[in-house]
């Protein structure tokens, strides 16, 4: 693994640059472009969560939007009954998101690649239901409307709200960096390429998996507990598997098991959708066909044009074992 | 080559902008510029839940306005619509419906079938920034601000519907056994809970409630508990699609032979059947222009049997109506002043002269309830016949 | 419950788990055998439906109608099948290129999915049954709707069939091979594109059967894409990736849980198929741990998957 400065940059720079470009955006677009791009930084966090566990650790999580969907719920709730502000609200839902990540990962993240991919969909979905069918607690399916103080109320201060989003996604995004680039990422990866050799080596393998596994979860959470500021609605659709599917392939189209490639893919998928919106009502069919070219232009996600595909660098799905 | 990557991040991001344009402008004074044409958002459900009747929804919408304009519009102005897709979930339709309201300064919002889109776009958009919406979903939580709130209602909610089901039965005293047999999401549940509460102390017992999945594509085994309950009559508000599965299923499985079943059952669903339930007793208060015979249902009718018997072209037809007619009463185009018009204001809709109730701004659409026949002398579809229009007056709370 | 609402709901699952199991089975043979996790299995079960919908509306709801339906949907549903796979998949087999199958099948969903509103718009469309089949037998008290009965002996023979094709012809030999082992059989000489472009094309197929027997059933409509994907992901890991008896066991097991469960708690029978995947799940892998052999259990190995008990 390559720490040099030049690494780092390579891996971070179109981050960077992105959030640069993020910071200014006020400054040069309407206010439909900055929704649009607050709606980009919530998902660039569940396909950062997704790829902490797809690309580095090599775990095929269909069930993000679990936590994600938590992560909103719990902001929400804890705003509307307890009152709380709404960084408090924030960090709680994140708690009780990793709290939930810890229970139910120390089974999962034993079981083998298929049952994981099914289990953590099961997760979300289960989830869905019981949102869907507890309208005390959860409004039901008609949802919640969360209780917003007026400086975070992103009809009177779009920028404001868009700023505190931007800011808190770019303490989030520094520290998944921070993460990957340190020792932690690169037993991870050990981990992906072969969990077996790992395991001989002396490594925790179902300990790191968790570890991930909850780390993740907190990410999706964040990035639940910000889309609150952006709809100022939670619905049980917070759950729904099309938000995990989303965070797949932002970040296929971004580039796997790169830090930038679910952020670059988010972004990606953000214009896709906004300009086939605007241009035709065929949006599936146009979706598709755009989604197929670049998958079959890039195969290894935007990220990846600009270096070729060389030694080392394997996307593969989960290097199963116990 | 790695500058390649900040490149084309940069590229697409400013490439965006470009496209979109720079700045907001200020929203404008309250009073259309004279000549300004009136903005109507129309939120269809395009994608989605509810997708089945959108195309028809915005044929609906779009020759009432056609009709307006060809009259000279509004007060001078003519009527422009903008149909946007909130793909039946809240989050898409709130804020589709705030950039109609904030990018393109729309002051009349029409349109959703979901409960739940109508109530957060009430929540979220028309009442705090002061904007018409006219909406035809039966969550009765969504017009229950009272008299400030800008949404108006264009069909009868849950709670009416609930109790007139319960007229119907209660009725019917020698059927002791009843089963209720709805949706299995909010609407479903309001209904059966309005239903109910009226049927209290009525003597009849309701053996058998059942939610079945929206959309799902196989309810015997529904079918099969409720029959296993023996009932005298069954109270059914599974709607469209799946009420063409339910009868499907039904009809072999003896649902309609061992059971008195009343439902609602909309023109255009019996008419997709390929075997309706003739003899079976429904009701709908989509406004079906066959059923009712005034000078705007047979406007509808150039829109050609399919789209305008369903009922949904008739209600964005009246939406559209509606804002029309509340400028021209309030002779201005600014929303707070056409609220005051509307409220209590008899409007012209494809079913006839409507009040609209000042308390809550609902209005007694009435029920149309009759026995299905298939297609014969009187009308080339399947519709009811004897027919019997309900007026639903008498449940509306104030 | 009296014996006519039990044999009434015991039909009733079977039904719906032989419907289940068309969707299944095609999947399986895609995911198990090519490793192909087919996010389109939905699409092409809703595209059989709506091509149902066409063909009998041209043929008639006759006994000959359907006839032709039944053969003719699956197999142009599958000629599209092995075009897309060509195409498209054909180069995807090899381990670092399982992102994009992923994507291209997520692609092609939303591609299917879209034409179908194109050329069919978005109101659901209904078909009717030759006169024949609707109505129902008396049977010891219960009502058993004669389209289940054929929707049952339909699975029954489809199932006899998938068993005879891979148990006893040469091309199931084949690709019961390939699914342990790929690159061994294209050292045999074996012409492994073509052998994976037939299987593509009849999972596919199997898909498409599927919706031509849901479609008389109720309304064929967009809903159709979601019920179907789920339950047959569900069925298909439930019953063990590859293993065909296994998804078959899994579609009855749930079909008939479910159904059964509706009597007790209509609202919460919904939760049957995820229920069933999780404790068969839980149970395989706890089994696995501790050693024990679990029978009638074959889970792929690709290049990549290590043995779950490494």
């Amino acid at each position: 693994m390559v720490r040099s400065r030049r690494a780092l940059l390579a891996d971070g720079g179109p981050t960077l640059a992105l959030l640069a470009l993020a910071a200014l955006l006020p400054a040069l677009a309407s206010s439909e472009y900055v929704l649009l791009a607050a709606s980009m930084i919530v998902t660039a966090l569940v396909a950062v969560s997704f790829n902490l566990l797809f690309g580095y650790a090599g775990m095929f999580s269909f069930g993000q939007a679990a936590f994600y969907g938590l992560g909103s719920y719990t902001t929400v709730l804890l705003m509307n009954e307890a009152g709380v502000g709404f960084y408090l609200a924030l960090a709680g839902a994140v708690a009780v998101a990793a709290l939930a990540a810890a229970v139910s990962g120390a089974v999962l993240v034993r079981m083998e690649p298929v049952a994981f991919v099914m289990l953590t969909f099961a997760l979300g979905a289960l989830l869905e239901f019981a949102a869907e069918h507890s309208p005390k607690l959860t409004g039901g399916d008609s949802g919640l409307i969360a209780n917003l103080p007026s400086a975070l109320n992103v009809v009177v201060e779009v920028n404001g709200v868009y700023y505190a989003m931007l800011g808190v996604a770019a303490a989030v995004l520094a520290g998944v960096f921070v993460f990957v680039r340190a020792r932690s990422g690169l037993v991870l990866r050990g981990i992906r390429e072969d969990a077996l050799r790992a395991r001989t080596l002396g490594v925790a393998v179902e300990r790191r998996r968790l570890g991930v596994f909850v780390l993740a979860a907190g990410v999706a959470a964040v990035g639940g507990g910000l889309s609150v500021l952006s709809t100022q609605i939670v619905y049980p659709d917070v759950f729904d598997w099309k938000i995990s599917a989303n965070a797949l392939i932002a970040t296929l189209l971004g580039g796997v098991g790169t830090f930038s490639g679910p952020v670059v893919g988010a972004v990606g998928l953000g214009l896709i959708d906004f300009y086939v919106g605007k241009l035709t009502t065929d949006t599936l069919l146009v979706e598709g066909l755009v989604l197929l070219a670049v998958i079959l232009l890039a195969p290894r996600g935007i990220v990846s044009l600009r270096r070729k595909q060389g030694a080392g660098r394997r996307n593969t799905q989960a290097a199963g074992g116990g | 080559m790695r500058r390649l990557a900040y490149g084309c991040a940069a590229a697409m991001v400013l490439a965006a902008l470009a496209l979109g344009g720079c700045g907001s402008s200020s929203s404008g004074s309250s009073e259309l510029a004279s000549g300004a044409p009136v903005k109507i958002g129309y939120l269809a459900s395009l994608t989605g839940f509810c997708s089945t009747f959108s195309q028809e929804y915005v044929k609906g919408a779009e020759l009432a306005v056609k009709r307006v304009n060809e009259q000279g519009g509004v007060l001078g102005h003519k009527l422009q619509l903008i149909v946007r897709d909130d793909k039946a979930t809240p989050t898409v339709g709130v804020s589709q419906a705030r950039d109609l309201v904030l990018s393109a300064h729309v002051k009349y919002l029409a349109g959703t079938c979901s409960s739940a889109v109508g109530k957060s776009v009430e929540q979220l958009v028309a009442n705090p920034s002061h904007v018409i919406y006219a909406v035809g979903v039966s969550d009765p939580t969504v017009f229950a601000g009272g008299p400030e709130i800008y949404a108006f209602d264009t069909i009868p909610t849950a709670k009416v519907e609930g109790e007139n089901a319960a007229a119907y039965i209660r009725a019917h005293p020698q059927w002791k056994r009843i089963a209720v047999i709805s949706e299995d999401y909010s609407y479903g549940y309001q209904v059966t809970a309005a239903f109910k509460k009226a049927m209290a102390g009525s003597g009849q017992s309701i053996v058998s409630q059942d939610y079945v999945p929206a959309g799902g594509s196989d309810y015997a085994p529904y079918i099969n508990r409720l029959i296993a309950e023996h009932p005298d009559a069954v109270y059914s508000t599974v709607i469209t699609e799946d009420t063409v599965t339910l009868v499907k299923e039904g009809l072999p499985l003896g649902l309609f032979a061992k059971t008195n079943f009343f439902g609602i059952l909309d023109y255009a669903t019996i008419d997709a059947m390929p075997k309706p339930p003739v003899g079976v007793e429904g009701y709908t208060f989509y406004p079906s222009p066959s059923i009712y015979h005034t000078p705007f249902a047979r406007e509808l009718e150039a829109l050609g049997g399919a789209v305008a018997n369903g009922g949904a072209a008739g209600d964005a037809f009246n939406q559209i109506q509606l804002i029309a007619q509340g400028i021209a009463k309030a002779k201005s185009t600014d929303p707070t002043k056409v609220r005051e018009a509307l409220a209590g204001a008899t409007v012209q809709t494809v079913q006839g002269d409507v009040e609209i109730h000042k308390c809550n701004h609902e209005v007694a659409m009435p029920i149309a309830m009759g026995r299905v026949v298939g297609p014969n002398h009187t009308l080339a579809f399947a519709h009811f016949e004897p027919l019997t229009l309900v007026s639903t007056d008498k449940y509306l709370e104030c | 419950m009296s014996l006519a609402t039990f044999i009434a709901q015991l039909f009733a699952g079977l039904g719906l788990a032989f419907v289940l199991f068309f969707t299944a089975a095609g999947l399986n043979l895609v995911w198990g055998v090519l490793g192909v996790m087919n996010f389109a299995a939905g699409s092409v079960y809703m595209l059989g439906a709506y091509l149902t919908t066409s063909a009998i509306a041209r043929l008639g709801a006759s006994a000959l109608g359907w006839t032709v339906a039944l053969f003719a949907v699956p197999l142009a549903v599958a000629a599209l099948g092995a075009l897309a796979e060509v195409t498209l998949l054909r180069r995807t087999y090899r381990e670092e290129d399982e992102n994009r199958q992923f994507m291209i099948t997520l692609a092609l969903s939303y591609l299917i999915a879209g034409a179908i509103v194109l050329v069919f718009g978005t109101h659901f469309r209904t078909v009717s049954l030759p006169g024949a089949l609707e109505g129902s037998w008396s049977v010891l008290g219960a009502t058993l709707p004669r389209y289940t009965v054929v929707t049952i002996v339909l699975g029954l023979l489809v199932t006899a069939a998938i068993w005879f094709g891979l148990q006893r012809t040469r091309a199931g030999l084949l690709t019961r091979a390939a699914v342990d082992d790929r690159e061994m059989l294209s050292v045999l000489g074996v012409d492994v594109d073509r052998l994976y472009s037939a299987v593509f094309a009849v999972g596919v197929g199997l898909g498409a059967l599927g919706g031509v027997l849901i479609a008389p059933q109720g309304a064929v409509s967009s809903n159709l894409e979601t019920t179907a994907l789920v339950p047959a992901f569900i069925v298909v890991v439930t019953g063990g990736l590859g293993n065909m008896t296994g998804a078959l066991a899994a579609a009855l097991a749930i079909g008939i849980l479910q159904s059964f469960a509706t009597l007790r708690d209509a609202t919460l029978a919904q939760l049957t198929p995820y229920a069933v995947m999780t404790v068969v799940l839980l149970a395989r892998a706890a089994s696995a741990r501790l050693g024990w052999s679990v029978a009638g259990v074959r889970l792929r190995r690709s290049a990549t998957a290590r043995s779950s008990a490494g």
